[in-house]
């Protein structure tokens, strides 16, 4: 199979996909109970309409398309998802795209900052347990690793916010940016009010990192060529980055990649203890108010978001890996 | 010259998988060492390149022209390796790394011995390769291991292996999984690498027979029986490389006795090969027989406690 | 010997702590000091009357935290049964007919696997009623691919066995072979996905409950967290309300991956990452 064909089947996957995930979010809103006008309008505003207007709600249902055959309704939705039509949150009458892009951005400077950091910090200490597997380092940290697997996220970003800026007063309680500050002075205020959330989902992601990494350091550690390379004479520094890390570097990255695919989602439960108002903020209060226009779009993004990323690790692997390069699985 | 003396591998857990092996290797022959899978040759090698497993517990003394492997210090091996003691792996899919080219694979040890730049070294081992007649050099060189055959890759990790121009060659069971064809080509290589010091260890007869000078015979972890090829064919003492080749299909394949060595207990004390000796005596049970000189030969069975 | 017993070990230590938290689950309302009506004064400190004080409307958190180990097992448990049926029936099937079936179900399976756990959960949990049953529902949905794949896998690795493949030159019913020789081989992994899908499956929820998705009469240690950060108990320091249920959920899930990880099989550390509720 050619490199061409092979990323066509990878695009044609990529968009059934998504072609998957609007069919359901357009199901879930008209087979839910009750009248998706409910869910479109919220419950409020739907009973004042069906009882004081009902030829209004009428005209609504034509608006938002929910009149004619299901099909017919599927293909509507279908032009209103392409063309970026999500209407109005109901909770403050704002336009959901504008408001999902812009907490979009907020998410994206914790996310992108934790991923980065902890791709870092996890990969290094991963390759340094997983090359003396067994070691004294190997056990420490598998350990605290595992440990760490038992808390929730937002228990562990609870107790930090309790003590760190609460007890201790050593970081702000919450929020992204201290008021009527600009410039250098405002990054340096968003750095800080970073610190907390950042640190608590690069610890998170750090020991997850670590572990994925390990097992690929001790599963390629003991392959024949290692072996091989050391008797060719090569020095312990080269075995290690030539032939070791070469062969770990390929499942590392398409890893991370579909990591980066939950860089919108990811960082939710921290967001909301840190009250830091990006997506994740953004979903809670839908959730909380019921405002399923904005909790749709949310979903739509994020879900695209994570098959974008799977796309591209699939096409990174290939591009990376001479096996599969040649299209052998 | 290679001269293994007492040398015992064993791990921390089980019997030892070479114990007390003597075997010196001439410079410029090729010695073959045969027996079965799990006798304990390819740990033998490991030893020698002391690249073995860290719980592994090695006592006796392996010389390279006189200098003692097992004394260096792992900075003074690795100046060893490739440069004067080579390895050449079994051809499983596995000994070549996946994502280096072939040819940056076998010009790897050029570099690392010889002091050449990238470039200049891939360069000499696609010269190397010709020399040894792979064919189709280029394409080789810039091709991935998984795109070659089983034979390819096997002659691939033999250039690989001897591209730095060390002197001894150590291989592991070079033909196993190849066909006919294929061997003899592989035959035919080493044959081309004539000058070296080759120590091979395998259990395919009739390769050992085209290429050998030297026959060493192992029978759980313990060599029974060394002698020059020509003396082995002609009139093989232990009884064991007696049933080996009574085992060939010339010979009319006459198994006399199932092939892996026996595990545990009927060995203690006496000899090893007892339970399967054909003409095993009261005293074989009893006593483990000594290495036993015959003129040029040596064996280890009591039937020529007598001849030396 | 000695390496059986050190295995035992953490199988004992998580099975004791499990059968603590049934014991309370089961007897939950002999255990709980008040009912949850009876109110007293609300945001009351630790006294004699009430251990753990009392909640923003004036319930017994101790009380509250008894009935919740009850909710937050029961969640982790159903929901764990419904994605070791799903993941092991697909996973059979797939990897033992193979073929179009084979294919039909690893289409499925990966539709699902793309689909973000967490945000879907969400989604569907919140157009759907909050009930403790919605929340299993939810939460199946898209966990039970990773079993799945684990399944199929090992069940084409004993489908090319020799005792299978006898049975299957001797003519034996394909239903037989499945049920009398695969089921069988694959009961260690499966017994190790179960636990390790109740422990998921209780993360998942806890993080649900503290989204506020929870049921609204069936509190979980989940809920009674999201209730002490949205009713400023946090802020308020009142630590008796959030301590308690972050300690129960550690210690719960703690116990069942000391028997999943450590006691089962520890054979590959990221198939544990079944539902990672990351961040």
């Amino acid at each position: 199979m050619t490199k061409g064909k092979q990323i066509l089947r990878y695009l044609l996957r990529a968009v059934g996909l998504i072609l998957v995930i609007i069919t359901i979010n357009f199901l879930l809103i008209h087979f839910m109970p009750g009248d998706p006008l409910i869910h479109i309008l919220g419950e409020d505003e739907y009973y004042t309409l069906s009882i004081q207007f009902p030829e209004k709600l009428e005209e609504v249902k034509a608006q938002y398309a929910l009149d004619g055959s299901l099909f017919l309704q599927y293909l509507r939705y279908l032009y209103h998802v392409i063309t970026l039509q999500f209407g109005h949150s109901y909770l403050d009458g704002t336009d959901v795209v504008s408001t999902v892009l812009f907490r979009m951005k907020w998410t994206l400077i914790l996310s992108l900052t934790a991923i980065s950091l902890s791709a870092l910090i996890g990969g290094a200490l991963g390759v340094a347990a997983g090359y003396k597997k067994g070691g004294k380092l190997d056990a420490v940290l598998t350990f605290l690793a595992l440990l760490l697997e038992t808390i929730p996220s937002n228990c562990l970003a609870l107790l930090a916010l309790i003590l760190f800026a609460y007890r201790l007063h050593w970081f702000p309680i919450g929020g992204m940016v201290s008021g009527g500050v600009s410039g250098v002075e405002r990054i340096g205020s968003i750095l800080y009010h970073m610190v907390l959330p950042v640190s608590v989902l690069t610890l998170f992601r750090t020991s997850s990192n670590f572990l994925l990494m390990k097992s690929f350091v001790s599963q390629i550690r003991d392959e024949e060529y290692l072996t091989v390379a050391v008797t060719k004479g090569l020095p312990s520094r080269k075995v290690l980055f030539r032939h070791l890390l070469r062969n770990v570097f390929v499942p590392y990255v398409t890893a991370l990649c579909v990591q980066f695919g939950h860089i919108l989602s990811g960082s939710m439960l921290i967001e909301v203890v840190f009250s830091w108002k990006g997506m994740g903020t953004l979903i809670y209060d839908g959730v909380i108010g019921r405002d399923y226009p904005t909790i749709q779009m949310c979903f739509l993004i994020i879900a695209i978001c994570v098959i974008f990323f799977n796309f591209l690790s699939d096409i990174l692997c290939m591009l990376l890996d001479p096996r599969i390069r040649d299209g052998m699985e | 010259m290679i001269e293994i003396e007492n040398l015992t591998i064993a791990f921390t857990k089980g019997k030892p998988v070479v114990d007390y092996l003597n075997l010196s290797v001439p410079d410029g022959k090729r010695t073959i060492v045969i027996g079965e899978s799990g006798s304990g040759k390819s740990m033998m090698l490991s030893a020698i390149l002391q690249v073995l497993p860290p719980d592994a517990a090695v006592s006796g003394s392996i010389r390279l022209d006189g200098l003692e492997l097992l004394n260096l210090t792992e900075k003074e091996m690795k100046k060893i390796r490739g440069a004067r003691l080579a390895y050449i792996p079994q051809g499983s899919a596995n000994s070549l790394n996946p994502v280096l080219t072939v040819g940056f694979q076998v010009a790897e040890p050029i570099m690392e011995v010889r002091k050449k730049k990238r470039e200049e070294a891939i360069r000499m081992a696609v010269d190397w390769m010709r020399r040894l007649q792979l064919g189709n050099e280029e394409r080789l060189a810039s091709a991935y291991p998984h795109m070659l055959s089983g034979g390819m890759r096997q002659r691939v990790l033999i250039a690989m292996g001897a591209a730095a121009g060390a002197e001894v060659l150590l291989a592991d069971e070079p033909t196993k999984g190849l066909d006919k064809e294929r061997i003899e080509r592989v035959q035919d290589m080493l044959l081309r690498l004539e000058g070296k010091t080759l120590l091979c260890i395998s259990h395919d007869l009739r390769f050992s027979r085209e290429i050998a000078d030297y026959i060493s015979v192992m029978y759980a972890a313990e060599q029974v029986e060394y002698c020059t090829k020509e003396e082995f064919f002609r009139n093989p003492l232990h009884p064991y490389s007696q049933m080996l080749l009574a085992a060939l299909p010339e010979n009319g394949m006459k198994v006399t006795a199932g092939f892996a060595p026996p595990h545990g207990k009927d060995q203690v004390g006496g000899c090893r090969f007892a339970a399967r000796c054909p003409g095993c005596t009261e005293q074989c049970r009893r006593t483990a027989p000594p290495m036993i000189t015959v003129g040029k030969r040596k064996v280890r069975c009591h039937r020529y406690a007598d001849s030396g | 010997m000695m390496k059986n017993r050190r295995k035992w070990i953490p199988i004992f230590i998580g099975a004791v702590i499990l059968i603590f938290f049934l014991v309370i689950a089961l007897f939950a309302e002999q255990l709980m000091p008040y009912q949850m009506n009876e109110l007293s004064a609300p945001y009351g400190k630790p006294s004699a009357e009430h251990w753990l004080g009392t909640n923003d409307i004036g319930q017994d958190i101790f009380s509250e935290l008894i009935l919740g180990t009850r909710v937050t097992l029961l969640t982790g448990v159903m929901s764990a049964f419904f994605i070791i049926c799903i993941g092991t029936g697909f996973g059979l099937v797939a990897g033992y007919y193979g073929g179009k079936a084979d294919r039909a179900l690893s289409a499925v399976t990966s539709v699902f696997m793309a689909i973000p756990q967490l945000p879907f959960t969400i989604v569907l949990v919140t157009f759907l009623e909050p009930s403790m049953w919605n929340i299993v529902v939810a939460i199946c949905l898209t966990a039970w691919t990773t079993t799945a794949r684990i399944v199929r896998a090992k069940v084409i690795e004993i489908r090319q066995q020799p005792f299978v493949q006898v049975e299957e030159a001797l003519g034996q019913k394909k239903r037989v072979i499945l049920f009398h020789h695969i089921l069988p081989n694959i009961q260690d992994i499966v017994l190790m996905r179960a636990t390790l899908a109740v422990s998921s499956s209780m993360l998942t929820e806890a993080s649900l409950s503290f989204l506020g998705l929870g049921a609204y009469n069936q509190k979980s240690w989940g809920a009674i967290l999201f209730y002490a950060f949205r009713k400023n108990g946090v802020v308020a320091g009142y630590y008796w309300w959030y301590v308690p249920p972050i300690l129960c959920i550690s210690l719960c899930i703690f116990a069942f991956m000391l028997i999943g990880y450590y006691g089962l099989g520890s054979e590959n550390v990221q198939q544990r990452k079944e539902y990672q509720v990351d961040g």
